[in-house]
């Protein structure tokens, strides 16, 4: 398959300050890619450099085969764009500043636009200040998507909205890659990337650590489950488990970590008597952590 | 949740495309608008001021007369002199507006073009909507291209607007032959301030994509002042004259097509710089990281530490930097007034009838001193540069409110109350933070001639309680109605005081109007001569303005 976004090890730097650091990234057309990484490590910059908004202090990055730097406005005809934190014209309405968007661009489908503000619940009479967090983001999800862009580059694109309109975006992404465009969503949330994406990138400190199918990273994926019994329980029973690690007790508690199928510790705890069962899903950096462990900023990175 | 239809067109009409959301053009035209209206207007205000007396009032209804009255200002001290214009055909309504108002004007309405030109790309790009925008399929050059093409047709429009009101002044209220002022003689006129109008702007411009919005703010309105200053006390200074080169006003000195004279050549030399200094500003646009400034953290004034104790300490620690700045500024306009006091009472007392007629307006001023200079020369622009100075601060001040701060900050044991009380002394404090820095620099040129210092630096101190009275007001208005409409409230009541003060008398208002102005209230403080009713009263706006900023806070909804 064609690649549609190419990096070659893309490095920015900030004056002293670490942006990213030898990227080379491969995102195929038509696929849904996830870049995680934890807050700073270097996302948006990896973004903002694919866009042209900055430059690359070394290496080379391009979009759709032309290198960022050359011919940006061609790029940016084909892409939608939603940065992670913006703010647009105070007193401009939602309709005004989606049809001023669509005026930059040009040949906006009407119909289409009306539907992703049907679909998106938003009132377009009030004035962008005047707005919610989660209906600016609702606005700036409409000006990304409203063109019908081959690439979508989203950045953090559900922060701030409610559950139910986060159901509709994942609908209207999967809608887009369904129609063969390519999505590039970048998210510090394993759940987002896991129920949109096919392949994921994770970046940490600038650095690629690991590109891999979305199955991959989940296997990465574990929970934390505390146990309560009636009584005291041995915590040897569970530590010869399949999956379970760090077993530790405490009176009628027992906390443990499992990787994979949670239902041997079920089985289990069933027959020590049982009260109750908390199972919580780590974030992408204690998953991070478990497997790469503090410093780890390098692995196999590649398409 | 209502969803209304947007109203988006495949292709935006023409219309749309020049004034309207149809193209960053459109769209940058539509919100200068009334900018534009406003700068054209308020300048049109001040030739009307002085025109429509000049015309009309029957002391200037002769040739004859008016040589005579001429001949009474051109008398007048270089101090006072290189303030106005060049005189030329001043027995003329153009050429006396040429030369009465035509000096200041480019530099009051540069602060426009400063301010927005330093802010079109580069504030756009701190708020994150600049991101969106250049990705849009608009080359960074075209976007630039096409938000300073916006930005000079409304100085344009501003202009076009001006030069129909220099004609109507010149239609209406011309008396003598040569009066009316042809609309070719007043385009030429308004092409001239357009350009110089735009100079600061540029620069500041060109410079805002290394250094970012502030410091390029800054760099903008020290060349337009400097220029300012330079141009008008060349004569009174050797150091000075040297520097005249430097200053743009001086290339263009000798085009004043409304005194009918022309210098085109000097006019389109500083057009062209205006354009390369565009032009610096698009391409460093173009190939420089958006958003992104040059490590220029050392470019930076003198402030103070960082004002963590609480909200009086913050909000002095965040205005501390921009008082100094502006106390500088005019602290050096200062000792430029004092340094030229003694030459400027050489030339009054060689001029009987001026001293007399001084006298006459300024009883008990003793212009043998620099502190009486200082109350005729320095008080009346110093009183509108400090107001505006505080203005600024309280801009500051709202933005804890507007830009979400204040909700934060509220959710600490921190009640309204408190935050409104203390926040708004520490506006006040930055006022008088930069009274002090006015009252040392001047304090040092007064010593450094000789004369009397406690009555300026008393004078000085009036200076900022009037100013921090006029914050009182804004801060009030902010406090029970919106935090955004404290440095607009500031800002409308020094301009609409300055103008009141200025064009007031010339347009024969009636004395219960003119009254109006806290300055008539205050004595000629400056020279030691106090009105104890007009301090009292000042005291009382400043502290009854902060306490109803804290009720207003303590009542309304947080956020509006």
């Amino acid at each position: 398959m064609t690649a549609v976004i190419r990096t070659e090890r893309l490095t920015k730097s900030y004056g002293d300050h670490r942006g990213i650091i030898d990227l080379d990234l491969e995102v195929a057309e038509g696929e849904t890619f996830g870049f995680l990484g934890p807050n700073g490590a270097g996302k948006t910059t990896t973004m903002r450099v694919l866009l042209d908004l900055i430059r690359p202090t070394s290496g080379r990055a391009e979009v759709f085969g032309i290198e960022t730097t050359t011919d940006p406005v061609a790029i940016h005809r084909r892409v939608g764009y939603l940065p992670g934190e913006f703010d647009l014209y105070d007193r401009l309405s939602g309709a005004d500043t989606i049809a001023y968007f669509g005026n930059l661009r040009g040949g906006v489908d009407r119909a289409y636009v009306a539907r992703l503000v049907d679909a998106l619940e938003l009132d377009t009479s009030r004035r962008f200040k005047e707005y919610s967090k989660g209906n600016k983001q609702k606005v700036g999800l409409i000006v990304a998507l409203q063109h019908r862009p081959d690439l979508l580059i989203l950045d953090e694109p559900t922060a701030g909205l409610d559950p139910l309109v986060q159901q509709t975006f994942f609908a209207l992404v999967r809608e887009a890659h369904d129609e063969g465009r390519t999505i590039f969503l970048s998210s510090h949330i394993i759940d987002e990337v896991d129920r949109t994406c096919e392949r994921v990138a994770i970046i940490r400190e600038g650095r690629l650590v690991q590109v891999d199918r979305i199955e991959a990273i989940r296997e990465l994926a574990f929970h934390h489950v505390e146990l309560t019994f009636r009584g005291p329980v041995d915590p040897a029973a569970f530590a010869g488990l399949a999956g379970v690690s760090d077993v530790e007790a405490q009176g009628h508690l027992i906390t443990l970590r499992v990787s994979g199928p949670i239902g041997a510790v079920i089985s289990v705890a069933a027959a020590h008597g049982i009260v109750d069962v908390v199972s919580r899903e780590p974030n992408l950096e204690d998953v991070f952590l478990a497997q790469y462990g503090e410093h780890a900023t390098d692995a196999g990175a590649g398409a | 949740m209502t969803s209304a239809a947007p109203t988006v067109l495949d292709r935006p009409g023409p219309f749309s495309r020049v004034l309207g959301i149809g193209s960053v053009y459109g769209k940058t035209l539509r919100d200068s608008l009334v900018a534009a209206i406003v700068v054209g207007g308020v300048a049109g205000l001040f030739m009307l001021g002085t025109g429509a007396p000049y015309g009309a009032a029957p002391e200037f209804g002769t040739t004859e007369l008016r040589r005579q009255f001429i001949a009474g200002l051109t008398a007048l001290p270089l101090a006072l002199r290189g303030l106005l214009g060049e005189p030329i055909n001043l027995e003329t309504m153009g050429g006396f507006l040429s030369w009465r108002v035509g000096n200041f004007l480019p530099v009051l309405l540069g602060l426009w073009p400063v301010i927005a030109l330093s802010g079109i790309l580069a504030g756009e790009a701190a708020k994150g909507s600049l991101d969106v925008l250049a990705a849009t399929p608009r080359s960074r050059r075209t976007i630039a291209l096409e938000k300073v093409g916006a930005h000079v047709t409304a100085v344009a429009l501003a202009m076009l607007i001006l030069a129909a009101v220099i004609w109507a002044v010149g239609a209406f209220f011309a008396k003598l032959p040569g009066d009316e002022i042809p609309i070719s003689a007043a385009l030429g006129q308004v092409v001239l301030y357009g350009v110089m109008m735009l100079t600061g702007g540029a620069l500041s411009f060109a410079t805002a994509p290394y250094v970012g919005r502030t410091r390029a703010l800054a760099f903008g309105l020290i060349v337009l002042f400097a220029s300012y200053l330079i141009y008008s006390y060349a004569s009174l200074s050797p150091v000075i004259d040297a520097l005249t080169p430097l200053s743009f006003f001086s290339w263009t000195a000798g085009h004043r097509p409304m005194a009918g004279v022309s210098d085109w050549t000097s006019v389109a030399f500083l057009a062209v710089v205006d354009v390369v200094l565009l032009a610096i500003g698009v391409l460093a646009f173009e190939r420089r990281d958006l958003g992104a400034v040059a490590n220029v953290g050392w470019l930076r004034l003198p402030s103070l530490p960082a004002g963590i104790a609480g909200p009086f300490s913050r909000q002095l620690a965040d205005r501390a930097g921009i008082a100094i700045a502006w106390g500088l500024g005019i602290g050096l306009y200062g000792i430029l007034i004092v340094a030229s006091a003694q030459a400027f009472s050489d030339s009054i007392a060689s001029l009987p009838q001026i001293a007399a007629l001084i006298r006459l307006v300024y009883p008990g001023v003793d212009l043998s001193q620099p502190s009486g200079v200082l109350q005729l020369t320095f008080f009346g622009f110093g009183s509108f540069i400090f107001t505006l100075a505080a203005a600024s601060y309280l801009a500051g001040w709202a933005s804890d409110e507007g830009r979400r701060r204040l909700e934060v900050v509220l959710t600490t044991p921190v009640s309204r109350g408190r935050w409104a009380l203390r926040s708004a002394t520490g506006g006040m404090a930055a006022i008088a933070l930069m009274t002090l820095v006015v009252a040392v620099l001047i304090g040092l040129g007064i010593v450094s001639q000789g004369g009397d210092i406690v009555a300026p630096l008393a004078g000085i101190g009036v200076l900022g309680l009037a100013a921090a009275a006029f914050a009182g007001v804004g801060l009030a208005v902010g406090g029970l109605v919106r935090a955004s409409l404290a440095a607009w409230v500031t800002a409308i009541l020094a301009i609409a005081t300055f103008l009141l003060d200025t064009l007031g008398a010339a347009l024969k208002l009636p004395d219960v109007i003119l009254q109006l102005s806290i300055y008539k209230h205050l004595g000629q403080p400056m020279a030691g001569i106090f009105e104890p009713a007009g301090l009292i009263a000042a005291s009382v706006m400043v502290v009854g303005g902060v306490a109803l900023c804290t009720f207003g806070l303590t009542r309304r909804d947080i956020g509006r």
